[in-house]
């Protein structure tokens, strides 16, 4: 079965509310993702705008405001929240791997 | 050569990986898509692009931004929009593979299941319903004539379809959350669906043939086919490209009220073309006392009406009142023989009066003469009947 949307996130999910601590719009959200992971992680415009609406109906982002057409997005507390657990999982994950290197 | 190729587009469309073989294929050959519809429509072009299908909603913002990535816009098929970039390695509009599974699902989701499964149960207990009394009563089945023929067609076929429907769309999420969602997979099972909408369309054809005396009438068994048809087709002609959901919703919305308006004149139209009477007419009231002379009657009885009219034409109850007694009994063999080749012509309704503020009555060329009583009427029936023969023998039209 699927898992269910945003049990966890995906790394495209991850780097966009990361990036939203700063308020900005999709076009600087797919840049500063491409810019911080050395153009590792591309976020697809189809992905982004796709992603925006459904965080913002979690309430993981808010709507600051509208400029030019173009609404600017920023994190929320529970888009933080959401983070943080993801942040736990891959520090579990990383220590289980360290256990089983260590062994 | 032609310019031109036409491809049709049901085989592929609900499957991206089938529509872009398809596109890559062509354009390999020298072909570029220009149009997406019925057909996908492809021109001759040297040009070498890459396709995307995607299913963002357009808005001003989105579009920009994909533009400015060298994506043109194709068209748009069922909320699926279709781009081509020039640039061959430019990046994929959907880069997160768990992100269009969603989407995917959300397309076959629980509301389209939960909405195919209703329909299926209303038509089933709506026939099965049904069915004893057009079995049992051969008069009835002589007036719904129409409605009992669609009971065994919907019995048929339109449930086998529904529940084959289900179990597709149940396969298909199992096959989404899978990543097995290809066009490969699903190619005998959609053989099989297409067969049976085949069946569905055809007998439902067949049946409304067999069963309509008029060209208008046979039309008016498709008449939320048409309607609805036309609107989609009105609708995606004006909102395209730019649009947003809520948009779209309110359309759909204006859409379904324009279309029950349309319907609504539509039958009156008919209505009053087959008879000079307004709607709301009968029930299936049928008392016949020779004592005191009078006939009650469904008004579908006489006028050979269809299934269709009688949805609208409910709740109401017509009585008959008829002097001449040698034609009482012709019309009433007419309508209690069980004879279906026997049909009553809409010409037998010559005048129509109204009579007091409300119940309006109508003399037949054969003479009877059909009256209208409100329901309220229902308790004191007797009166109310002896109250308008004192007013008809009264009256000097007659």
């Amino acid at each position: 079965m699927a898992r269910k949307e945003f049990e966890t996130l995906t790394p495209q999910m991850y780097y966009i509310l990361l990036v939203l601590h700063e308020p900005m719009h999709g076009y600087d959200i797919m840049q500063k993702v491409t810019e911080i992971t050395n153009s590792e992680i591309q976020i697809g415009a189809g992905t982004l705008y796709t992603l925006l609406p459904r965080f913002e109906q979690e309430f993981y982002i808010r709507l600051v405001r509208e400029e030019n057409k173009r609404k600017i997005y920023q994190i929320t507390k529970l888009g933080k929240e959401k983070l943080r657990q993801e942040k736990l999982r891959m520090l579990r994950q990383i220590q289980l791997l360290e256990e089983v290197s260590y062994e | 050569m032609s310019n031109r190729k036409y491809v049709l587009s049901s085989r592929y469309i609900e499957y991206e990986d089938a529509c872009l073989n398809l596109f890559n294929k062509m354009n390999a050959e020298g072909y570029i898509l220009k149009k997406i519809g019925f057909f996908f429509v492809f021109e001759k072009s040297d040009k070498k692009v890459k396709y995307q299908i995607d299913y963002t909603t357009r808005d001003i913002e989105y579009n920009a931004i994909i533009e400015q990535q060298g994506y043109s816009y194709i068209g748009s098929c069922n909320d699926v929009h279709y781009y081509y970039n020039e640039d061959l390695n430019a990046l994929d509009l959907n880069t997160d593979l768990e992100v269009k599974k969603n989407i995917l699902l959300k397309r076959q989701g629980i509301g389209l299941l939960a909405f195919i499964t209703f329909l299926m149960v209303i038509s089933l207990v709506s026939c099965l319903y049904r069915l004893p009394s057009y079995l049992e009563n051969p008069i009835k089945r002589y007036y719904r004539f129409k409605g009992f023929v669609f009971c065994i067609g919907v019995l048929l076929f339109a449930i086998p379809l529904l529940g084959y429907s289900i179990y597709s769309l149940l396969k298909k999420r199992k096959a989404i959350s899978e990543d097995a969602y290809t066009y490969d997979n699903f190619k005998k099972h959609d053989k099989v669906g297409g067969v049976l909408v085949f069946i569905a369309y055809i007998s439902l054809i067949i049946a409304a043939a067999l069963t309509s005396s008029t060209w208008m009438d046979f039309l008016y068994s498709f008449d939320i086919i048409i309607m609805s048809t036309f609107l989609r087709f009105f609708r995606n002609k004006f909102v395209e490209p730019n649009v947003n959901k809520e948009k779209r919703a309110f359309l759909n919305f204006v859409g379904f009220i324009i279309m029950f308006f349309m319907l609504n004149i539509f039958t009156d139209y008919k209505v009053k073309q087959d008879l000079n009477i307004p709607r709301n007419f009968p029930t299936e009231q049928f008392v016949y006392d020779k004592e005191q002379n009078y006939v009650i009657y469904d008004l579908i009885a006489i006028t050979n009406y269809t299934v269709a009219d009688t949805a609208v034409f409910e709740m109401s109850t017509n009585y008959t009142e008829c002097r001449n007694e040698k034609i009482t009994n012709e019309l009433f063999n007419r309508f209690l023989e069980i004879n279906p080749n026997k049909k009553v012509d809409s010409s037998v309704v010559e005048e129509c009066y109204e009579y007091l503020d409300k119940p309006n009555y109508y003399i037949f060329k054969s003479g009877t003469i059909l009256v209208r009583f409100e329901e309220r009427d229902l308790n004191n029936l007797d009166t109310r009947i002896l109250e308008f023969i004192e007013f008809y023998n009264s009256n000097k039209h007659f």
